[in-house]
């Protein structure tokens, strides 16, 4: 469990770990908050077992999986956290811009009167 | 471990129509006084390259910031920081527009790892934002 996250830190990190179609395939797969093994999210992807690995270590950096060992097999859990501070960083900075631009279209409408 | 690209960068785009010409809206991104009118509640702001500049919001919210780009009334660039916050780089762009009026593009970046172009990032922030919403309706 992560700590102080810290939206504009993180931010970067979900951004690249989701910029991969792959890595959004498996976000998506453990989407429903089930804790499944390496084996279950290969099935349906012509990925070798070395390349799920550092696709799963990708996502691991970027706080949005964790492992879990359960007896001999290692599960990986969705943490939505992340997905929910890059989010917010997109939307706090849009919608900050969106308000300033506003009061500044206000300052030429006004001036016509 | 993935290669560490400071020229790459995840950022928020806006674009306004502005019914003033390229040197009035110039002169509302680089007056401190008209600055003090949209952008923050307080500004200093000297607008040269290399000049600094600082904000305070409504919220009480402070921000120490260094000019970088000034191309008069066309594009004019700073880096901003919030104590204890990462950087975010802020372009505004200006184009004058044939009907008259001038458009208006801000871009607000922050540095990121990644080995994507950012011209890539708009499909992927598009998937965020949807795969975020089924998350928390979940």
């Amino acid at each position: 469990m992560r700590l102080e996250q810290n939206p504009s830190d993180d931010a970067g990190a979900v951004f690249f770990a989701l910029a991969d179609p792959t890595r959004r395939h498996l976000v998506q797969t453990l989407g429903d908050g089930s804790s499944v093994t390496p084996s279950a999210l290969a099935a349906n992807l012509p990925l070798t077992r070395q390349a799920l690995t550092k696709h799963l270590g990708v996502l691991g950096d970027a706080g949005l999986v964790t492992k879990t060992r359960a007896g001999r097999e290692t599960l990986y859990t969705l943490e939505p956290e992340p997905l929910t501070e890059a989010a917010a960083w997109i939307a706090s900075v849009g919608g900050a811009w969106d308000e300033r631009l506003g009061r500044l279209e206000s300052l030429f409408a006004d001036r016509r009167g | 471990m993935p290669e560490d690209r400071d020229n790459e960068r995840s950022a928020v785009t806006r674009e306004r129509t502005l019914d003033a010409s390229p040197a009035e809206v110039w002169a509302t991104l680089t007056d401190e006084i008209l600055l003090a009118q949209w952008l923050a509640a307080e500004v200093e702001f000297d607008a040269r390259e290399g000049g600094d500049a600082h904000f305070e919001f409504d919220d009480g919210e402070t921000r120490d910031a260094e000019v970088d780009t000034v191309e008069l009334e066309e594009r004019l660039a700073w880096t901003w920081r919030a104590d204890g916050e990462d950087a975010g780089r802020v372009e505004l762009r200006l184009e004058p527009l044939e009907a008259g009026g001038t458009r208006l593009t801000v871009i607000e970046s922050r540095p990121m790892r990644s080995s994507a172009p950012a011209t890539e990032w708009g499909p992927m922030l598009t998937s965020l934002a949807s795969m975020h919403s089924s998350l928390v309706c979940a």
